[in-house]
């Protein structure tokens, strides 16, 4: 039986960029697996930073996510509806943090060329920088109301970048 | 490199149903996982769980953390007759759900672990979990079913498709 679990694409970035997009996924698996790996180059504002997942390009409010995260040994619940995009927040570890280590993100998201709208799960962590009080570990459940075949998709920080090294690795999943 | 991640059995419903079995698992794998988009119906309010070789005994357990939306809720359940994964949400009728669930040395002979996880974002309503259940029981998994174990004859809705994958560690 042929392997099912394939690596689509990889990038690693060769310096600091503040938007990574996937595109021209094949439409021939039944699930997508993304692997991110990455902390921000640069930064201004609070650390860790959030980023911003949009699919197929869409900015429109078709986006809605509910999370359960601990943070500074609490755990929080809370809800996005009708968003531009999928904003997972303090995701990335900011250039102020533990050098040299890297955030964890993975998403889960089957049945990507269905005509349905399209759940998807996500997984976050950058428990390296609990040492300074302010990790975050996070699941996501997360919805994109379309029906259109995921083609590409976008992950972004607003007006800061990735660090070098940065490396998002999409695997596809075929159930047949 | 050898195959390690394989599709066992996908089964996208034609007919609303109650239970989606799969049997005949071969034992030549280590690991199991479970993908399964839902669609529930209308009419009822689903709860997607698991049995392992048709065992209805009080053998199951498991705990659960989840997200409301506002709240973080963990419960707990013992020696229960399903293993719930995705205790405190309910399907919809509209809007798939993500249900995920790995099981691990399901051939072995001692009690078999289970996470699951219960993506379930509506758009202004719905819920997150993670899961940990327990089967006691020492028998190698040769089936597993999803059911509803809000006992609703016709819960999983038409489009609704589940595939089970085996995982081999060498």
């Amino acid at each position: 039986m042929a392997n099912t679990y394939t690596l689509i694409s990889s990038t690693t970035l060769a310096s600091a960029n503040g938007t990574v997009t996937i595109s021209s996924i094949p439409s021939t698996y039944s699930d997508l697996i993304i692997a991110i790996s990455a902390r921000m180059g640069s930064g201004s504002g609070t650390s860790p930073y959030a980023v911003n997942i949009t699919i197929n390009g869409d900015g429109a409010s078709n986006y809605s996510r509910t999370p359960l995260f601990t943070e500074t040994g609490v755990v929080y619940s809370l809800r996005t509806a009708n968003a531009a995009n999928v904003l997972v927040e303090k995701a990335l570890a900011g250039p102020d943090q533990t050098a040299n280590s890297f955030s964890n993100i993975q998403v889960y998201l089957p049945g990507y060329t269905s005509s349905s709208s399209k759940p998807f799960f996500i997984s976050a962590g950058n428990s390296h920088a609990l040492a300074q009080n302010d990790g975050r570990n996070g699941i996501h459940a997360c919805l994109w109301r379309n029906s259109a075949t995921i083609s590409s998709i976008t992950f972004a920080t607003a007006g800061n970048t990735m660090a070098a090294g940065s490396s998002f690795y999409v695997y596809g999943i075929k159930n047949s | 490199m050898p195959a390690t991640y394989e599709p066992i059995a996908t089964t996208t419903l034609v007919a609303n149903t109650s239970t989606i079995t799969f049997s005949s698992i071969p034992s030549t794998y280590t690991d199991l996982k479970i993908v399964a988009i839902l669609i529930g119906r209308s009419t009822v309010s689903p709860q997607p769980s698991l049995r392992f070789n048709g065992d209805t005994a009080t053998n199951y357990s498991q705990s659960t953390v989840r997200g409301t939306g506002s709240a973080y809720q963990n419960s707990n359940e013992a020696s229960v007759n399903y293993m719930n994964v995705a205790e405190g949400g309910v399907l919809s009728s509209t809007i798939p759900s993500l249900v995920e669930a790995d099981i691990f040395s399901y051939r072995g002979s001692t009690y078999k672990a289970a996470l699951g996880r219960f993506s379930n974002d509506l758009n202004g309503s719905g819920i997150v979990t993670n899961s940990v259940g327990v089967w006691r029981s020492t028998a190698a998994i040769t089936s597993v079913s999803i059911f509803d174990c809000n006992g609703n004859s016709t819960a999983f809705a038409i489009g609704s498709v589940v595939t089970l994958y085996g995982i081999k560690a060498a």
